[in-house]
């Protein structure tokens, strides 16, 4: 390819120029996802019915207090994501305060429920097949979502593929788990942390992965 | 091709992008026409002393190009023009390494030879002080090496330089002094020898 062929790209590209809608700023773009997460979660609750202690459960701090934290963690995660969806944003420190900030509130959660719990219980449920249907309810949630956030943040031209995988992936996983919180009724600390919360850290983590592979444009 | 030579400094050049870019995103084709112009000098000086390859710095300025095509929408009037087109050229970079199975241990630039290589009439990438510019870089120490690049290269400020490094912003004016004491004297220093 030589020089003149570079002329004749840049030809064909200013004939090629038409008006662009440019990108929205991150936070914007975090609060389109966001309507489109609630849609999905909603659709979801409807399917699989919310559970029948919920009006219990509301009054329960702690239970509030984690719904809020995973809020927070799928918040932070979203913004971090969808800051990264860009090709003129680095890492920075800001960035990966917000995902360890993510993935923070999540360890400290995996770490409470194994606290809570007893080994043998952990073994219990992790080969109870009938606990398994919870991992069905994450990819109910969470491959709608997971696809649109991925494609949201290609169309921004990110530059840093595998953090903005990572923070994609704990943002899904993150509202993902809180609709599972209200359709699932099982409180045993085993269940929640074999079947809620620690997919969320394998599968957080399994986002850098898809990073690289989904988000390169 | 070398843009028209429109008397422009390059500074005054560089200083028309995010304007150009502006028009361009509202489907100005002339406008977007003489961005590219422009920018294709400085985008084959950067590309060049990591590709090593002069064969292959065309298909890649050439992705770069159409890459900033495809991704104009990114661009925000309020952000540095040049950060936002260094961030694709570098992508596409990585890119083309990894498809020719050739990885730099390290990122060599100069960021006198861009500024040198950036107006219409000197884009003479034979040149014997393109050479020397490099080797003179790469004797620096890779802290200083990577401010050097990222502040003079790929216009960020000092602050922002500072974030990504890990050092505070006074840390790095002061490497950034020093760097460029150093460049000189390596110059010098190779000129004499």
């Amino acid at each position: 390819m030589s020089t003149m062929d570079t002329e004749e790209l840049i030809k064909t590209l200013s004939e090629d120029a038409a008006p662009v809608k440019r990108l929205p700023p991150a936070p914007l773009r975090v609060v389109k996802w966001l309507l489109a997460v609630a849609g999905v979660l909603l659709a979801g609750l409807a399917l699989l019915g919310l559970r029948d202690d919920v009006i219990q459960r509301m009054a329960d701090p702690m239970f509030l207090l984690e719904s809020g934290l995973i809020t927070i963690a799928g918040l932070t995660a979203a913004l971090a994501a969808f800051r990264l969806g860009r090709p003129d944003v680095e890492v920075g420190v800001f960035n990966k305060v917000l995902i360890f900030i993510s993935g923070g509130i999540w360890v400290l959660l995996n770490v409470y429920c194994f606290y809570c719990t007893e080994p043998e219980a952990i073994t219990r449920s992790a080969t109870a097949a009938h606990e398994a249907k919870c991992l069905t309810e994450i990819a109910l949630f969470g491959l709608p979502a997971g696809l649109v956030i991925f494609a949201m943040i290609r169309r921004a031209a990110p530059v840093h593929f595998a953090w903005a995988g990572l923070a994609a992936a704990l943002a899904v996983l993150s509202f993902t788990a809180l609709g599972g919180r209200y359709t699932c009724a099982n409180m045993d600390f085993s269940h929640i942390l074999v079947w809620h919360f620690f997919p969320v850290i394998l599968l957080g983590a399994a986002g850098m992965w898809a990073g690289k592979k989904y988000l390169n444009w | 091709m070398t843009p028209p030579d429109t008397g422009q400094t390059s500074d005054e050049m560089k200083q028309g992008w995010p304007a150009l870019m502006q028009r361009a995103q509202d489907g100005d084709g002339t406008a977007y026409a003489q961005l590219l112009r422009e920018i294709t000098p400085l985008l084959r000086a950067y590309l060049m002393p990591r590709i090593r390859d002069d064969a292959r710095v065309d298909d890649v300025v050439q992705d770069v190009l159409m890459a900033i095509h495809t991704a104009r929408h990114t661009y925000a009037p309020d952000q540095p023009f040049e950060r936002w087109m260094y961030g694709i050229a570098r992508h596409k970079m990585i890119d083309a390494m990894r498809r020719y199975g050739r990885t730099t241990g390290r990122e060599v630039t100069d960021p006198g030879l861009f500024e040198t290589l950036s107006g219409p009439a000197a884009n003479n990438p034979e040149k014997a002080e393109l050479r020397t510019l490099m080797k003179a870089l790469e004797k620096l120490p890779k802290k200083q090496r990577d401010i050097v690049v990222m502040t003079k290269v790929e216009g960020h400020t000092m602050a922002e330089t500072a974030e990504q490094i890990g050092m505070s912003e006074a840390a790095v004016k002061v490497a950034a002094h020093r760097a460029y004491k150093q460049l000189k004297a390596i110059l010098e220093e190779d000129g004499a020898a």
